[in-house]
């Protein structure tokens, strides 16, 4: 990150607001996805996975403007995306798929959400660049 | 209305700090390696893992849940940096760091959750 772009106090008003608004569409997604019968916790796959993409859409657009999207990487990449995807929600659920009996399930969500999250990375970045 | 309140302010809390410390660990290890995503990730899971710990033997209201789990922890951590990150080092040819870094994550963050989580319930 170059140091000129934002001074800290504003870049983190823009981390902060992201990272809560993010964290807030999270939760109500959880709350709405389907999933809540099966074994894995899927409402947190699709967040993450989605969130990767969309991660993925940013970066190939950050690299257009650099400077002059400094703010928007703080609001929508830093804060919302970074609040919006969670990695300890996602070890715990392999913790809890482990000690719940069912490590099958556990390895299955540890690799998935791996393999997707770079698999949409990619995606993101590709279609993005396409854009061009 | 009020558990969607905790998770905001959660987050709020959460994702400035994780930028901070993502800042003051860059400094010090360098950027060989996401270290600092790794740190908060660490971090993060640790503390989900303390409180899920807790939860599980004492029922914690919903609102600490919401504020500390849901938003804080889970703004902290973040999955798509670390994605991301790795998915920049296998575009440059690096697969080994790349590879060492999901390696990385993934075994301290399980360590973090599941030994807080013990801590936490023995508590």
């Amino acid at each position: 990150m170059t140091a000129a772009a934002a001074p800290p106090a504003r870049a983190l008003v823009f981390v902060a607001v992201g990272g809560g608004v993010g964290a807030v569409v999270r939760h109500l997604l959880t709350q709405t996805l389907p999933g809540a019968d099966h074994p894995l916790p899927w409402p947190t796959l699709v967040v993450n996975t989605l969130g990767c993409l969309l991660m993925g859409l940013l970066t190939s657009e950050l690299t257009r403007f650099p400077l002059h999207r400094q703010p928007v990487k703080m609001l929508l990449g830093t804060g919302f995306l970074g609040g919006f995807t969670t990695f300890s929600h996602y070890v715990d659920g392999v913790r809890e798929l482990t000690v719940g009996g069912s490590p099958g399930w556990a390895a299955v969500y540890l690799v998935l959400s791996v393999v997707l999250g770079l698999l949409a990375v990619w995606i993101g970045i590709t279609v993005g660049k396409g854009k061009r | 209305m009020i558990l969607v309140l905790a998770v905001f302010i959660g987050g709020l809390i959460g994702a400035p700090a994780r930028y901070l410390v993502d800042g003051f660990v860059k400094k010090r290890a360098g950027t060989d390696l996401p270290w600092g995503t790794l740190a908060v990730n660490v971090i993060g899971s640790a503390v989900l893992g303390l409180l899920m710990g807790i939860a599980s033997r004492d029922a914690l209201p919903a609102v600490v849940l919401s504020l500390v789990g849901t938003g804080f922890c889970g703004a902290l951590t973040t999955f798509s940096t670390f994605s991301t990150d790795t998915y920049k080092l296998l575009a440059a040819g690096s697969t080994g760091k790349a590879l060492v870094n999901i390696a990385m994550n993934l075994v301290l963050g399980l360590a973090a959750v599941g030994l807080c989580y013990f801590l936490g319930r023995s508590l």
